[in-house]
């Protein structure tokens, strides 16, 4: 530890100038001397890119030195360096990697001398630099273009990054939600939040990776022009146009035809799909020299049938996990009589039961166009739109509303009719413009970036149908699972979200003797309009169709009192429909900094500054003035209130050291704050859920009395609809003025389920990250790189329920503590042990913060680049990473009563743990090699190879055993058979309690994680699934002809994801949990119930008096398990299941190309 | 410089707590139990059903008590370990021959306890909060042969109420129904979900067995509670008739109990209830411990005529309970005619 500290303030001490990492461009600098090393003031130094000619143009300042910012990254470059009386000095065909400062020193020989011309000929080291400071990576129109990828997204070169992990676009163990990126530039981030990327909810990527000519991953910039994630920064930069005309048509395909059919040695073949991607991408001079443009157009098509599992028909249910049997889902006498009902008796058609495909389709178009206007001055506007539709099939979930058993989606127990299915629309068109200006004869720099985007995101029924103005239905069939549902999907009735994200970024560099110094702003502006209308038609279950014809047909043949076993709606309780809940909000997010690169000190490069970004709200919100008023144990909440105001600061600093002055070892690292921002969905929340817009009916008490009710429970089509305001006095049947929504005849068991606020001091995202790296020159050209990160939250969400009343009681045989019962009272008083702190409302969701958590990594990675042609990168990282909250979520309730907040302590205390986006061990490699022979053939070959640990887990009971509303117990395992009480898991189940216990004995005995924590706790996703090996290839094959200085190639590409999988169908495959809810909780020994103290739960009914029940108080009875077997009755063995999805399967892709 | 220091113990705290890394999760300190439940109830089976085979009971899966065949019932109550809980039931009950084939429609099946036919829950405790300790009378009733409810379909396809013929023990449809020239012999089941899960065959029909304690009455009382378990009656009358004095009623026109709300139900499920006693006065007034001996006579009529089953020399101890069933079929003259049997409980 303590060479560690020496070491650290050795390099410190020793630390010298840096400079900028830029976000759209690249940076030319160096010194110019003569021969005798005098420095040269006021030579010319001219770069031209020469694919454009376009020409950035300096002048060496006193010191000698010269800088060039805004360069367009990639090249080739040519660099002419000129002076009065001496030799010009000329450098060729360099590259420049995006936000790379390249440094070229030269030497000018007087003209008097005859020395040879100096023609150089290089690119610098990717890592091997003086700008490279903090952990970061950079992809290139080489890897874009040669590296495997089917699925041609850039995530699948963002993950190759050492530090990322094995999920969805996360880095370093941060949620996929903290990362922000950027196309030109500009903020392209999905900064709402329903998925890390726009377009994410309907499988599409952002743009087309034609259009990409980098993509750089910044972990831990000391750079202050970069901001807004406290995870990683992705940048990308289109392509631009050139002064040749230069193009690629392209077409990919692939199917179920073209994938694996086993897994591990078994039979199961994948549903069929059809996938097509195919587009074009031509850029040119508009005029030479002057004017580009570029422009790429891709279409991307995928069906898939919409039923991939049948329900099979006239099979006995008679024995666990069986599937629905006989009549209700007989097609010809079930649904196929539903339908005839459906539109025959109720004129409702509900649409098909038989198959039909899911469409997912993405347009993509990007259009830029570069104007060189001087030698001083750059313009960059770029245009794109992505339009991306994705049918979906309707959620399983029951909103506020219990959840129907095997949810809606189609398995072999449920076929829901196609009514219910949904089209999630996603839209997104955006402007961005950006000048880079090299003033003052290269002692000043400017770069303004100036942005649009509009982001349209809405709900059809799938299809394109518009939706249905109807009720959900669900129909639970024999087995007690669902059978069928139709009408619309329980969240898609008015769903929508439009919103906007203006950007103005303008940095201001002064280029002083060794310093540059940086002032700039950068600032967005977010308006955001999210209409979510959940259960707004209401939702109906009822337990067989025998039930829901005789509730819904008019005239039924039979007089009948039948009634749904679940009824359920929210009703909009505000003037104006479902826009009246959709109030328009903005937000501001500004940011102000300032940085020093110094160079000053020989070898040495450093870096600081300081950066202050302030959130800030534009909008009023409607205050709740009822749930404001409310004292929860002493927290008062905010509903409609905005975090306060307040700047947040990031300090940071970074070094660049040579050690030996040679770029054979250079040591760089540096600390400092990042500040992120929120997804803003998290604040939507707080806007939507205010406890005004909406109020709420969940019964599920049987038989429902329409008269007494006064709600309209028997079956019809056209839903139920208040009067404005005047939605109140359910049970008593008279409907009235609201005159106070707390009136406790209005909506039961609470006014509404849950409101959403956010805390006063409430702040945005910020960590704490440091570097520390090592990078060396190594034999044989080897580069080999070492590389620490350590960061620490400051500022970390935390979700809690301030509704919770504290814990009444510890679970006995536990130890954990155990919160009151669910409150049993139809008024909304407050029960004896009850677990409400308010019976008015049911969760209060405070989205507040915590700074426990903490992330950090240990990379070694080789990096060889044998040419332009050839490289090889392969890297292993450690990473640990624990957290409160993991920030992945878009409805905090969701989050906060889900498995995601798995715990012991409660909902509202979920301690530090390991990290939801965690892979500890994750082994990383690429390669491109690249072949040109016979005068018209070229072959490249590409690989990538991750390995990595699987994802980790949260081994949870099935059931709420600490009664705090949620199912997200962790479990504790036991050590022997006196700490479980087990009981048969129904009456099909022949095992005695003993039998059982030696079942879950064994199983915690082979799985390796549970029999070391025997005795303790499970932890929040502390369990992993096995290790994981993916090896992808690529060939690409070229025939081309140069036909007058132009080449013209068509190129055949094959892709093949999961190779090893090909080789053996028992490799490549991922494996999942068996089962993550170990033990289903059934009950305590002893009830555990809320009522009156005093007052039986069951009444005295049949029980001679005298001998009614006990008072009810917290329990003293140790919670009753039970250990399930499989469905198909035998016992459960072992902890992990290969998955069958196309993750464990190989896919190939095949495509051709025409590039001129 | 000062400034610089600050930074160097800056990165080098971070590498610090980096390095030392590795917390644990944030939880508390577990409590388990430290010995197994002390919980149990207990259990008697009484084999009510006509035709079945001797029987055994399987509480949790393990035999208890010994073999009861029918008309008979095991002596006593069997401690059992249960595992209480409030809401979802979880004491598996089930009887399997002693021979191992049960026969009619359930074959070499198991009879299970099944709160509803298309349910397989375990048995719920009925009054939750004094599970422990609790007795219970687990009785199989029905026969063999007693149906898998049938679904019947209208003309429209659609879902009919089926019912059930008393006289023939079969099921038909509403249009079957309306064929009937003596509607009274048919009872309405119901309709009748698709796929049940009810296996036809005996089921159970348990009762928890709630009586006083002794102090409770007065030294000429006792409890006694009447069960008609004879699945094809329609009525059954029961008595207690003294040698001299007053009868006592047991039941008038009692219903099969497996009945549900007054109707007939076949179709359903077990079901578990508690069935009340009521208090009667078994000792003589002038000589209050001194039993009254009885004949307890059931008839499927009020006038009592024919007696279908007569049981003489009856008595009662002061202070105990008693459940007095009457089993078997009406109409037969085999081992499966009418029995009677009286359980003393305490």
């Amino acid at each position: 530890m303590r060479k560690i500290l020496l070491l650290a303030t050795f390099l410190v001490l020793t630390a010298s100038g840096l400079f900028a990492q830029g976000i759209t461009g690249s940076t030319l600098t160096g010194k110019i001397t003569d021969q005798k090393g005098e420095i040269l003031p006021g030579a010319n130094i001219v770069a031209i890119h020469t694919p454009t000619g376009t020409t950035y143009g300096s002048t060496s300042l006193g010191d000698g030195r010269f800088n060039i910012p805004g360069l367009r990254s990639g090249g080739p470059y040519t660099f002419k360096v000129s002076f009065v009386g001496y030799k010009e000095n000329t450098k060729e065909n360099v590259f420049i990697e995006l936000g790379e400062t390249f440094v070229f020193n030269t030497q000018l020989s007087e003209d008097a001398t005859q020395l040879s011309e100096v023609v150089v000929s290089a690119a610098q080291d990717p890592v091997l630099n003086s700008d490279k400071i903090g952990a970061s990576s950079n992809f290139g129109t080489n890897q874009i273009t040669r590296l495997p990828s089917i699925a041609r997204d850039f995530r699948d070169f963002s993950r190759l990054t050492p530090q990322a992990g094995g999920g969805n676009f996360t880095f370093g163990g941060r949620s996929n939600l903290f990362n922000n990126l950027t196309i030109d530039g500009a903020t392209a981030n999905n900064v709402f939040g329903l998925d890390p990327l726009p377009g994410g909810q309907s499988n599409a990527t952002p743009f087309s990776i034609d259009a990409i000519q980098e993509i750089t991953v910044s972990l831990s910039p000391y750079d202050l022009r970069q901001g807004n994630f406290t995870g990683a920064g992705i940048s990308a930069i289109t392509r631009n146009g050139t002064n040749k005309v230069e193009g690629s048509a392209y077409y990919f395909s692939r199917s179920q035809n073209l994938a694996g059919k086993k897994i591990d040695g078994q039979e199961i073949p994948l549903t069929n799909f059809d996938y097509k991607n195919y587009g074009f991408r031509l850029g040119g001079p508009i005029i030479k020299d002057k004017l580009f443009f570029f422009m790429n157009f891709e279409l991307e098509n995928r069906t898939d049938p919409a039923y991939t599992n049948p329900v099979r028909a006239n099979k006995a249910a008679s024995v666990v996990g069986a599937t629905q049997a006989t009549d209700d889902n007989d097609p010809e006498t079930g649904l196929k009589g539903l339908q005839d009902f459906l539109i025959n008796t109720l004129k409702y058609d509900p649409g098909t039961y038989k198959d039909f495909d899911l469409v997912t389709n993405s347009k993509k178009y990007v259009m830029r166009v570069d104007y060189n206007i001087n030698s001083r001055h750059k313009l960059t506007v770029r245009g794109n739109i992505t339009n991306a539709i994705r049918d979906r099939e309707p959620s399983g979930t029951g909103a506020f509303v219990q959840s129907p058993n095997g949810g809606r989606g189609n398995t072999n127990n449920v076929l829901s009719f196609s009514s219910s299915y949904y089209r999630q629309n996603n839209n997104q068109s955006s402007v961005t413009a950006e000048l880079n200006s090299n003033l003052g004869q290269g002692r000043f720099s400017n770069n303004l970036v100036v942005g649009y985007s509009a982001f349209r995101d809405f709900r059809e029924n799938a299809g394109g149908l518009p939706v249905p103005s109807i009720p959900l239905v669900d129909i639970t069939g024999p087995n007690g699972q669902n059978l069928t549902s139709f009408g619309p999907d329980p969240f898609t009735p008015n769903n929508k979200l439009d919103y906007d994200v203006y950007q103005l970024n303008d940095f201001f560099s002064i280029f002083k003797k060794n310093h540059t110094i940086t002032v700039g702003t950068a600032n967005e502006l977010y308006k955001f309009t999210n209409r979510f209308t959940q259960l707004v038609n209401g939702v109906y279950r009822y337990n067989s169709l025998a039930e829901f014809y005789a509730d819904a047909d008019p005239n039924p043949a039979v007089s009948s009192t039948a009634r749904p076993a679940v009824y359920g709606i929210q009703t909009i309780t505000v003037p104006g429909g479902p826009d009246g809940t959709a109030p328009s909000w903005t937000a501001l997010q500004l940011g102000l900094f300032a940085q020093d690169e110094y160079t000053g000190i020989k070898n040495l490069k450093l870096t600081g500054g300081i950066r202050v970004d302030v959130p800030t709200y534009l909008t009023d919100l409607t205050q709740a003035t009822f749930y404001n008023g409310i004292d929860f144990n002493g927290d008062k909440v905010r509903s409609g209130g905005w975090p306060k105001v307040r700047p947040l600061i990031s300090p940071r600093i970074g070094f660049n050291w040579d050690v030996k002055g040679d770029r054979s070892t250079q040591v760089r690292g540096g600390t400092g704050v990042l500040t992120g921002r929120v997804p803003f969905v998290w604040l939507q929340n707080a806007v939507g859920n205010n406890g005004l817009f909406f109020g709420q009916v969940n019964n599920t008490a049987v038989p429902f009395s329409n008269t007494s009710d006064g709600v309209p429970y028997d079956f019809s089509l056209t839903p139920y609809v208040t009067p404005e305001k005047s939605f109140s006095n359910l049970e008593s049947g008279t409907p009235s003025l609201i005159t106070n929504p707390l009136d406790r005849n209005y909506g039961r068991p609470s006014v509404v389920t849950a409101i959403n606020t956010v805390t006063k001091n409430f702040k945005f995202p910020q960590v704490w990250r440091s570097n520390l790296a090592v990078d060396r020159q190594l034999p044989y050209g080897i580069v080999g790189t070492l590389e620490f990160i350590f960061t620490k939250d400051i500022n970390a969400p935390l979700l809690r329920d301030a509704n919770l009343a504290p814990s009444t009681a510890i679970l006995s045989g536990d130890g954990r503590p155990l919160f009151g019962a669910t409150p049993a009272a139809a008024d909304r008083s407050i029960l004896s042990n009850d677990r409400r702190v308010n019976g008015d409302v049911g969760q209060v969701i405070v989205l507040d913060n915590t700074n426990k958590g903490y992330q950090y990594s240990l990379t070694a990675q080789l990096q060889k680049t044998f040419n332009r042609n050839f490289q090889v990168s392969a890297a292993y990282t450690y990473t640990d990473a624990r957290e409160v909250n993991s920030g992945s979520f878009s409805t905090a309730g969701t989050y906060l009563n889900g498995v995601l907040n798995a715990n012991v302590n409660g909902i509202n205390g979920p301690g530090s743990s390991y990290a939801n986006a965690l892979t500890p061990h994750r082994i990383i490699s690429y390669g491109t090699y690249r072949i040109e022979y016979l005068g018209h053939l070229a072959t490249t070959l590409g690989f990538t190879y991750e390995g990595r640990s699987g994802s980790n887990f949260s081994y949870t009971y099935g059931g709420d055993v600490n009664s705090d509303g949620s199912n997200n117990d962790l479990i504790y395992i036991p050590a022997s058979k006196e700490e479980i009480v087990l009981t048969p898991s129904n009456a099909l189940d022949t095992r005695t309690p003993d039998q059982i216990w030696t079942a879950l004995d064994n199983y915690i005995s082979q799985d390796k994680y549970l029999n070391g924590r025997r005795g303790k706790y499970a932890e929040r996703n502390g369990a992993i699934s096995p290790w994981i090996n993916r090896l992808n290839l690529s060939v690409l094959q070229d025939f081309y002809v140069d036909v007058k200085g132009r080449r013209n190639t068509l190129q055949l590409s094959l892709n093949l994801e999961n190779a090893l999988n090909l080789f053996s169908s028992g490799a490549g495959l991922t494996k999942i949990a068996a089962r993550s809810q170990l033990l289903r909780f059934v009950g305590y020994e002893q009830p555990h119930t809320a009522g009156t103290v005093g007052a039986p739960l069951y009444g005295t009914a049949g029980i001679p008096s005298g001998l009614a029940g006990t008072p009810f108080a917290a329990t003293t009875g140790k919670p009753v398990f039970a250990f399930d077997n499989n469905a198909d009755g035998s016992s459960l063995t072992e902890s992990f299941i290969n998955s069958t999805g196309v993750v464990s399967r190989w896919q190939l892709q095949f495509g051709v190309r025409y590039i001129f | 410089m000062k400034n610089m220091q600050k930074y160097i113990s800056i990165v080098s705290l971070s590498f610090l707590v980096g390095l030392i890394g590795c917390q644990d999760a944030d939880l508390p300190e577990a409590v388990p139990s430290t010995q197994a439940s002390s919980l149990s109830a207990n259990f008697r089976l009484v084999n009510a059903s006509p035709d079945a085979p001797s029987l055994d009971l399987y509480i949790n899966n393990s035999k208890i008590g010994s073999s009861a065949s029918f008309g008979t019932f095991q002596s006593s109550y069997t401690n059992v370990p249960i595992t209480n809980n409030g809401v979802t039931g979880n004491t598996s009950i089930n009887a399997k021959a002693s021979g191992g084939t049960i026969g009619g429609v359930l074959d070499a099946k198991n009879i299970i306890f099944r709160a509803t036919n298309t349910g397989t829950g375990n048995f719920q405790a009925i009054d939750q909060a004094n599970v422990n300790g609790a007795n219970y009378s687990v009785f199989v009733v029905d026969t063999i042969k007693r149906e898998v409810p049938i679904r019947t379909l209208n003309a429209t396809n659609f879902p009919d109420i089926t019912y059930y013929n008393t006289l023939t023990g079969k099921q038909i449809s509403t249009a079957e129904y309306n064929a009937l020239t003596n509607k009274s012999v048919a009872v309405p089941i119901g309709l009748v979900p698709g796929g049940t899960t009810d296996a036809g065959g005996p089921r159970f029909w348990i009762s928890q067995d709630i009586f006083r304690v002794p102090a409770a009455f007065n030294a000429s009382q006792a409890e006694i509670r009447f069960l008609n378990t004879v699945s094809n009656s329609i009525g059954i009358w029961a008595r207690l008739k003294p040698t001299a004095g007053s009868n006592i009623t047991l039941a008038t026109n009692a219903s099969y109990f497996m009945s549900v709300a007054g109707g007939f139900n076949p179709s359903v499920g077990s079901r578990s209830v508690t069935a009340a006693f009521t208090v009667q006065t078994i000792a003589g007034a002038t000589a209050p411990n001194t039993p009254i001996v009885y004949t307890l006579e059931v008839s499927t009529n009020s006038g009592f005529s024919p007696i279908a089953v007569s049981v003489p020399n009856v008595s009662f101890t002061v202070g105990k309970a008693y459940s007095i069933y009457v089993a078997g079929l009406v109409g037969k003259t085999d081992g499966r005619k009418l029995t009677a049997a009286i359980i003393q409980h305490n």
